[in-house]
């Protein structure tokens, strides 16, 4: 018995799952799947040439792109250095750190439309920096093409931000002696050895700061609102063409679910195959 | 007067390092201990890394350390071959080498001219190109000396340069590294936990423990005599 057990190959070996598991199981993974099954099935593909000419879809997926976009490259500009300070915070002080860290992690646990009311409070016509802003230079943020890139970045930064800062700190800070030791600058020393150490951790944090970015709704049509052309993004218009057209709908919604998938696929070694630091 | 003149002093809360170093140009001192004796210190302290408490520390005409100097890392033009050799991993053999150069203002078809003659210098010449994770120990621990050497370095400081190797090429690397030091015009200080590098490479040997000085003399001399029964344990193999 012994003997047979042994030289039983793993296939055979059975899963040691109880078979009670089985039935919650698939029922998690058909309640994950089947949504996005009914959507596909339910696109009415043939017109979707129409659908996106018309409407004012491309329009809105333009938009969507081209803030979400730049809302990545906002994240990214500000969110590395953030993540550095972050990173390397812990030797000055690790309170300080545990407070800058929990202020990098609130957009990620707070409600969207609690974002987009903050934003309001802030940058509002009558905020607190908003009414300086329309007093003094005569800019009005609310209701336009940067509230929207605004709140997109608001809520996107955040995957940034942890993602670098994992990356920062899985590196070799004895790379950076090394580098010293040769007589390069703090500066020579970042852009040489530093960053491109952590590139793929920017990358990957880039990613999911778009893909975070372009399924932006709540903050966004609480500080944005909802203007075709303005602030109208691929989620907003999904989310009104569904009363008044929901051939449209199901298309945007579509598209979007394409470029999640896409993302996937960028991210699939870092992300699918487990989360790495 | 050329070659190293330290005294180093680094209080810590737990540890306390107290060493003085006279290291003429053209010869190696190796410094042996325990790990925790104060090697690493002494290293990073001699780098830059870490600022003495207080001491001196004296390359040729030039105080690199002193109650009210302290010359940085960047700045001290020392040469240091890393434990793990520590390569850049995102550059080429090549564009490690250049590092140095390039970070001190030389053009970059100048430097990695004379990386490249480095690389001929020592029989790498068709890894130029190789990422450092492809190099075998032998071939990394040479970029990494080529790496340190190309600055001309008045002062080369080793970390256990033969530890990443495995025993069956750490003979032939050991007698390479010989002879490549001994081409080496500078003070030379070896950091190491196995006495056999000392015997092999260095002129004198230093043995700390717990931060002092056990022992000091020329590596045969210590060996034959050692002054405690842990020195005497060192060379029991």
């Amino acid at each position: 018995m012994r003997a047979s057990s042994r030289t039983r190959s793993p296939d055979t070996r059975g899963t040691g799952i109880p078979g009670l598991l089985w039935v919650p199981a698939g029922i998690a993974l058909a309640f994950l799947v089947l949504p996005l099954v009914a959507l596909v099935a339910q696109v009415p593909w043939g017109q979707i040439g129409q659908v996106v000419e018309g409407n004012g879809v491309v329009q809105s997926l333009a938009l969507s792109l081209g803030a979400g976009l730049a809302a990545t490259v906002l994240s990214v500009v500000f969110g590395v250095p953030l993540a550095w300070v972050l990173a390397r915070s812990v030797e000055w002080n690790p309170v300080l750190r545990r407070l800058l860290r929990a202020f990098v992690t609130v957009p990620l646990v707070l409600p969207p439309v609690v974002g987009g009311i903050a934003l309001v409070l802030l940058l509002g016509r009558t905020g607190l920096v908003g009414t300086f802003l329309r007093l003094w230079f005569g800019i009005q943020i609310p209701f336009t093409t940067p509230a929207v890139i605004i709140s997109e970045t608001f809520v996107a930064m955040p995957f940034l931000v942890l993602s670098v800062e994992g990356a920062l700190r899985g590196a070799d800070r004895r790379l950076e002696d090394a580098a010293e030791t040769l007589g390069a600058s703090r500066w020579m020393i970042f852009r040489r050895i530093t960053l491109p150490l952590i590139a793929p951790g920017v990358a990957a944090g880039a990613v999911l700061s778009f893909a975070r970015a372009l399924g932006e709704f709540g903050a966004t049509i609480t500080f944005a609102g909802d203007f075709p052309g303005v602030t109208r993004t691929m989620p907003i218009a999904a989310y009104i063409a569904l009363e008044s057209d929901p051939g449209s709908a199901y298309v945007i919604a579509l598209i979007l679910l394409v470029v999640a998938v896409g993302v996937l696929f960028a991210l699939r070694d870092r992300w699918v195959g487990g989360l790495t630091s | 007067m050329s070659g190293l003149a330290a005294s180093i002093e680094v209080e810590r809360a737990t540890f306390r390092l107290s060493l003085s170093l006279d290291v003429p140009a053209g010869t190696v001192t190796a410094v042996a201990g325990p790990n925790g004796s104060g090697k690493t210190t002494t290293l990073r302290a001699l780098a830059g890394l870490v600022r003495p408490t207080s001491g001196r520390i004296q390359l040729g005409d030039r105080v690199l350390d002193d109650y009210d100097v302290h010359v940085a890392a960047r700045n001290r033009g020392i040469g240091v071959v890393f434990q793990d050799y520590l390569l850049f991993p995102h550059l080429s053999a090549v564009e490690n080498i250049a590092f140095g150069p390039i970070a001190h203002g030389i053009p970059r078809a100048t430097a990695l001219a004379s990386a490249h003659d480095w690389l001929d210098r020592f029989d790498l010449a068709e890894f130029a190109a190789t990422r450092p994770r492809l190099l075998s120990g032998g071939q990394a621990q040479r970029v990494a000396l080529a790496r340190a050497l190309i600055l001309e370095p008045p002062l080369l400081v080793l970390d256990e340069p033969l530890a990443a190797l495995d025993a069956s090429t750490r003979g032939s690397v050991r007698a390479r590294l010989k002879d490549e030091l001994g081409a080496y015009g500078g003070s030379t200080i070896l950091v190491t936990h196995d006495p056999v590098d000392a015997l092999a490479l260095a002129d004198r040997l230093i043995v700390l423990d717990h931060g002092e000085v056990v022992q000091r003399g020329v590596p045969s001399e210590v060996a034959a005599a050692p002054a405690n029964d842990y020195v005497a344990g060192l060379f029991e193999r």
